[in-house]
């Protein structure tokens, strides 16, 4: 087969030339890094083991391999090889060393494989299940390994000293840097995340809850070491803090710099080793905690996100129901006058007169028919909701304004009262289709007994604006209440053909709630909506 | 009976101001005499008990709908047949109707059938209503005609009690009440005592 190299774009043939040099960048890159991070926490070595009380690096390593599979095992060999030859100056010489770093390398692979294959833990890190299957994963892998590497160690005849001890400091010593680690690390991964991470650094609410840690954290490494681990506790209330406000993302990132910190402050002042596995034990908790807290707040998030545009979906369907209903009766009268013109042509010059203005009628029904089809396409236009800051004195106003030409004929008073002023969070459009629709129902109740009056009323209810509509009609009996939100209830169908049931479900997705008080002197709806706080 | 034609009306109860008009045009097209109403409200205040005819009613309306209204007239006693209006095959409000009595529904965008067939439909059952209750009126025209003793005879008779045990509960001899029996027959214009049961049995109830 001949292949025109002409065809093939410029990008792919640089792309085969590089992809093995690229690959060899990322390796080395990850062999600097694994070193980096291995000399960085290379402190307090428990004798003769060379367990150290905070390890870091491990994740790095399952991180590459969860990512880029078993291929990419010989990479983290040589890293593994490297760390222990540089940093930890290979006690066990050339053949031990060689055989830890196999026997790490593979447990790092295997961690990840589980990861990747029977746990099917997803990167992005969405869900509880994730959370807890990682965390297994993570805390069973770490006990694993740590025997096995102080088992190789015992079993070469080279170290008896304290096994136990040996494995439990390498557990926990892994357990907390992989812990805080990985989830990162795994999070970077994935684009979505780390667009979410980005966007946390750069809001300006982030210094005020770095400020926040770092004080606590002030607070905890100041104290004497013998307090630390008594007043770490502290710690936890800037981290849920954090969590809640930002989740999983923002949890993780705290849990990091707070084990930075604390290790760093320790190195510094040279602390005892059995406090720092203490604190270490400690931040696991702290970790986990972060881990949890970080995907409930997510997972709300997202909850609550579908939940709005669920809502927000049937508010448009809603809306569109009412609006085809509301075609019918331009419809049904085009086909009567154009039926009743048919019998007329049949003889034209003595109907000429009739025909003519049947005829004129016709047109004129078609043109409210193309007004119903307009206002459905104004409604989809601007996506389904455009929320922006509307001035809500302003919407109430004119809504008003045009609902007085209709209630004044009927002898009915209409009066608005606005507390301040007040601006809101909503869609222009869909605000003024839920005024109009509760004050044309109150009207139409009040009509009911002259003289009647409808008073609207706007006043701060915490962070919302509740809007009152009060008519003097007969109200709403206790039992209707549920009955007159569903749609296409006909007790009070307003003559746009739009129910409550839309108004309703329109408040909703903005945030708010819709309701009526049941009573028998006087009708009163009430919706809330988000109020947004002036500035200047 | 041209004269009963003449009395029966189409009442057009919608608050859309074209359907009324244009519904109200193609009917009198066809020859029918129509009156117009914008709501449940304006009929009812209207209304006059020598009214026929039918009532056209919308489902949506505001204020009283176009089953409050059939509900409302069943109350009264306005039995006119009721044809609703609605704009979609709303299975409940159907029901309802029906339930109620309702000659027919009309769904918006009129279909081939149209307003047309549905008024003949309604007026059809009206004309038997009228009918029978002039055969009724007549009825009860005959039976004021009888005496209190006759009356006594006609309701132990149409019980299904013999001339004797008529006789043994009224105290009266048989031949007195062979005497009653014709007369009453003849009275009523009726030939026999299963004639007379067809006639004074109770008028029959619209029921769901």
């Amino acid at each position: 087969m001949i292949v025109n190299a002409d065809r093939i774009p410029p990008a792919a043939v640089r792309g085969v030339a590089r992809a093995p040099l690229v690959a060899f960048a990322q390796s080395l890159g990850f062999v600097a890094a694994y070193l980096a991070l291995d000399w960085v926490s290379y402190i307090h070595p428990m004798q003769r083991y060379n367990i150290t009380p905070w390890n870091p690096e491990p994740a790095l390593a399952i991180a590459l391999l969860s990512v880029r599979g078993w291929r990419w095992a010989p990479v983290v060999l040589v890293a593994v090889i490297a760390a222990e030859w540089f940093v930890r100056g290979a006690p066990a010489g050339m053949a031990g060393t060689f055989v830890t770093a196999l026997l790490l390398t593979g447990g790092y692979g295997a961690i990840a494989s589980v990861l990747r294959g029977r746990a099917g833990v997803s990167f992005r890190l969405v869900s509880h299940r994730d959370i807890a299957r990682l965390v297994i994963v993570i805390a069973l892998g770490a006990l694993a390994m740590a025997a096995a590497y102080v088992g190789v160690l015992v079993l070469s005849g080279r170290e008896v000293l304290m096994p136990s001890e040996a494995i439990l400091r390498f557990w926990v010593g892994d357990t907390a840097g992989i812990l805080v680690t990985l989830p990162l690390v795994l999070m970077m991964t994935v684009r979505e995340r780390r667009v979410e991470l980005l966007r946390l650094l750069a809001r300006r609410e982030t210094f005020a809850h770095a400020l926040a840690i770092a004080l606590t954290l002030a607070l905890v490494v100041a104290s004497p070491p013998e307090q630390q681990t008594k007043i770490f506790y502290v710690l936890f209330l800037p981290l849920i803090a954090v969590a809640a406000r930002y989740g999983l993302g923002g949890a993780m990132l705290t849990t990091l710099v707070i084990q930075a910190v604390i290790i760093a402050s320790d190195e510094l002042s040279g602390y005892q080793v059995l406090t720092l596995f203490e604190l270490e034990a400690l931040l696991i908790a702290l970790a986990i905690t972060a881990l949890f807290l970080g995907a409930t707040v997510d997972e709300l998030r997202r909850t609550e996100g579908d939940l709005r545009r669920s809502l927000r979906m049937a508010a448009a369907g809603e809306m569109a129901s009412a609006l085809a209903h509301e075609l019918n009766q331009p419809l049904a009268a085009l086909s009567s006058y154009a039926r009743a013109g048919q019998i007329l042509a049949q003889a034209p010059r003595e109907n000429a007169m009739l025909l003519d203005e049947t005829l004129a009628k016709l047109v004129g029904e078609a043109g409210r028919a193309a007004d119903v089809v307009r206002r459905l396409r104004d409604f989809f236009r601007e996506g389904i909701l455009r929320l922006e800051v509307v001035d809500l004195q302003a919407t109430l106003a004119s809504v008003v304004a045009a609902e007085e030409e209709r209630a004044a004929p009927r002898g009915i008073t209409v009066a608005w009262q606005v507390a301040e002023d007040f601006r809101v969070r909503a869609d222009q459009r869909q605000l003024e289709v839920v005024l109009r629709n509760l004050l044309s129902n109150a009207v139409e109740a009040a009509s009911a007994q002259r003289p009647g009056r409808v008073d609207v009323e706007a006043k701060a209810q915490r962070e919302f604006v509740r809007v009152s509509v009060r008519d003097s009609g007969p109200g709403v009996a206790a039992e209707d209440v549920a009955r007159i939100f569903e749609p296409f209830e006909t007790t009070r169908a307003s003559g746009m053909g739009m129910g409550l049931a839309i108004s309703r479900a329109i408040v909703e997705a903005h945030g708010g709630e819709l309701w009526v008080e049941p009573g028998r002197r006087c009708g009163l709806f009430c919706f809330t909506l988000p109020r947004v706080p002036r500035h200047g | 009976m041209d004269e009963l034609e003449a009395r029966l009306v189409v009442h057009v109860v919608d608050d859309d101001a074209a359907v009324r008009d244009s519904l109200s045009l193609l009917l009198s097209l066809h020859g029918y005499r129509t009156a117009m109403f914008a709501c449940a409200e304006d009929f009812l205040a209207a209304w006059k008990p020598e009214w026929c005819g039918c009532v056209l009613a919308d489902l949506r309306m505001p204020g009283m709908d176009g089953l409050e209204l059939q509900a409302t007239m069943a109350e009264r006693g306005i039995d006119m047949p009721v044809v609703i209006i609605t704009a979609h095959g709303d299975v409940h409000a159907a029901r309802t109707a029906f339930r109620a009595n309702a000659v027919d529904f009309l769904e918006k965008p009129f279909d081939d059938r149209g307003p047309v067939a549905a008024v003949s439909a309604a007026f059809e059952r009206e004309r038997e209503r009228l009918l029978e209750r002039e055969t009724r009126a007549r009825q009860s025209e005959r039976l004021a005609t009888l005496t209190d003793r006759e009356r006594e005879v006609l309701a132990l008779l149409v019980e299904g009690l013999t001339n004797l045990e008529v006789a043994a509960r009224l105290g009266i001899s048989a031949r007195t009440v062979e005497v009653h029996k014709a007369r009453v027959l003849a009275k009523m214009s009726a030939r026999n005592v299963a004639e007379l049961i067809r006639a004074s049995a109770p008028e029959p109830r619209a029921e769901g």
